[in-house]
């Protein structure tokens, strides 16, 4: 569907602010100052009491962290862009978690054991990733944000957080690992989102 | 196969409208009426979706009640100014007459009201919820007047309130139909009505017994919807009686 | 439990988008959900995600009973989650 021959509504710009360097923001999208909020449910809230975040490949448990213990391991600071697949921006946003490299490492892991993962979250949401998106510092599971606890939200207490992707790649209220050989599409991907969803190539949808 | 078959009925497709004209209704909304040529009628109580296109190819897109009877001429939208909104904003301050903009519509049979479908009738507003029920109101009053009427419209204040002229007005020359305000943040200072949010006592003391069986529709914000609908439940109202429209977190 | 979302909509969000696939009018249709067999008009589910299509839910139990995305290759449409759709 091509939106050439839509009238324009004159004068309508939307919630949008033109970035001081454009070349920083990907093909079709907008930077905005707000953080919507996105769901494919009701938000969870799961006493951290209760809380674990768990990875295991097939039926073998890799590793099982409560929240006390999550909080012992490694943390780090980030301060990234995340891009929304409906379009809009957000710069420089700060965020506080446990890498992917440092959860490994808690597990006595070299290398991530599959060579893709299905995040799996409260609530029934679920996303694909190939594991070498999450190493290299370029993923997490984010605690904080802005100096403060992810608002349950945003997907606290804890979200994936996979900047380099499409924002629905950083699940929220994320629970466990499953890492799988072969991959397989998640909430969105099964249901024509890209399957991979790199902005910069602005990979919305499967076909793109 | 080279023949292709006709198609075997409609699907809904977006048309580009015009702005006829607009009005203020109350200090924070507008109606919008529009001219539209491909319009098959609706029935009142059903929306339809704005689609806004941006010079650049950015586009928005809103669901809004139709708030005209299909008797009525054009298709008219009431528009509540949300602060900070994206679409509302536009629809309310910036549009003119001779604008244009795309529509996909009517949509929905659910939250409908037809005089066949008879009463009594209560209708519980929160907001620019008010706005389908402006529809069914002047639906009854050419097709239905007489059918037992309570609308229970609950507004942050006077100059909040949307139709507020025209609905009384139906009131006035009408004993079957039943207007109830209630100004959740700031009443007239002579005001002897109820000046709080809705609550238990109100709809117990507004709506028709549960034993006469009365239609209940509730449309606003979430919360108000929730809230009403969930209040009429323990009041012994059957839940397949009470039919919701939510808005989303704007307004009331 | 979960609590009330205030951006949280019900199936009659959804009708445009149904309404450009649909013939008949979805909103009125009966969803049978398959988790839990409860019994209920399209408009009544719980509605999120409208700016990605709709994911529809259950009103007794919260369980999707249809999912729908909206790309520029077509329409989505998920009903796992309803045992029967009854268009009426
Ligand atoms: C079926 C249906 C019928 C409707 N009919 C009408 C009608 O007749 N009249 C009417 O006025 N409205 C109606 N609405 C509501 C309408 O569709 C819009 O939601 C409303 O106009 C606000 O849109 P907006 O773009 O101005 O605000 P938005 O930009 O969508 O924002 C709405 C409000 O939420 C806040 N907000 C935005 N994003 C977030 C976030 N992430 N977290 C927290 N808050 C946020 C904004 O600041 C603002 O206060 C209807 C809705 C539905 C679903
Ligand atoms: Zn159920």
């Amino acid at each position: 569907m091509n939106n050439q021959n839509r009238p324009i509504a004159r004068g309508f710009r939307g919630r949008r602010t033109d970035p001081a360097n454009r070349a920083r923001v990907p093909p079709g999208q907008h930077v905005t100052q707000d953080f919507p909020v996105l769901s494919a449910g009701p938000t969870p809230h799961v006493p951290l009491t209760e809380w674990t975040f768990s990875m295991h490949a097939g039926n073998t448990p890799l590793g099982k962290w409560t929240w006390a213990e999550f909080q012992d391991l490694p943390h780090t600071h980030i301060t990234v862009d995340i891009h929304c697949v409906t379009k809009w921006s957000k710069l420089d946003t700060v965020w506080e978690g446990v890498t992917i490299d440092a959860l490994l490492e808690a597990a006595g892991l070299t290398a991530p054991p599959t060579a893709h993962v299905m995040a799996h979250c409260d609530g029934g949401y679920s996303t694909n990733l190939p594991t070498a998106d999450l190493v290299g510092g370029r993923g997490m599971i984010a605690t904080r944000f802005a100096d403060a606890p992810l608002a349950a939200a945003h997907g606290g207490p804890a979200r994936l957080l996979v900047p380099h992707l499409y924002f629905w790649k950083s699940a929220k209220w994320v629970r466990s690992f499953e890492f799988i050989t072969a991959e397989r599409p998640g909430f969105w991907e099964s249901l024509g989102y890209h399957i991979y969803g790199d902005p910069w190539r602005e990979q919305r949808y499967s076909g793109d | 196969m080279a023949t292709s078959a006709p198609p075997l009925g409609r699907r809904l497709d977006w048309q580009t409208v015009r702005v006829e004209s607009t009005e203020p209704l109350g200090r924070r909304a507008r109606l919008l009426k529009l001219g539209v040529t491909d319009w098959p009628g609706h029935l009142p109580g059903q929306h339809a979706d704005v689609r806004l296109t941006a010079d650049d190819g950015y586009e928005a897109q809103r669901s809004y009640s139709i708030a005209s009877a299909a008797h009525e001429p054009g298709v008219s939208l009431a528009v509540e100014h949300v602060e900070g909104g994206e679409v509302s904003p536009y629809l309310t301050t910036e549009i003119r007459p001779g604008d244009a903009f795309e529509l996909r519509g009517p949509i929905g049979g659910y939250f409908v009201w037809e005089a066949a479908n008879g009463g009594p009738l209560y209708l519980c507003a929160g907001g620019s919820g008010i706005a389908p029920f402006k529809a069914v109101l002047e639906h009854r009053e050419r097709f239905a007047r007489g059918v037992p009427t309570t609308v229970l419209y609950a507004v942050r204040s006077p100059e909040h309130a949307m139709f507020a002229e025209r609905i009384n007005a139906l009131a006035t020359s009408d004993p079957a139909l039943q207007i109830v305000w209630t100004y959740t943040r700031a009443a007239p200072k002579s005001w002897r009505g109820y000046a709080r949010r809705v609550d238990a006592a109100m709809l117990r003391e507004t709506a028709p017994r549960p034993d006469a069986r009365p239609l209940i529709y509730v449309c606003g914000p979430t919360p108000f919807v929730e809230l009403v609908a969930s209040t009429l439940v323990e009041l012994g109202y059957a839940p397949e009686s009470i039919r919701t429209e939510r808005f989303g977190p704007s307004g009331e | 439990m979960d609590t009330l979302d205030a951006n949280e909509l019900d199936g009659n969000a959804a009708a445009g988008l149904l309404a450009s696939v649909f013939v008949l009018d979805a909103t009125r249709a009966r969803i049978v959900c398959a988790a839990c067999g409860h019994d209920a008009a399209l408009a009544e589910q719980r509605a999120f995600a409208l700016e990605l299509g709709a994911v529809l839910r259950c009103p007794n139990c919260a369980d999707i009973t249809v999912r729908i995305a909206s790309t520029r290759h077509g329409v989505f449409i998920d009903m796992r989650g309803a045992q029967v759709v009854h268009f009426v």
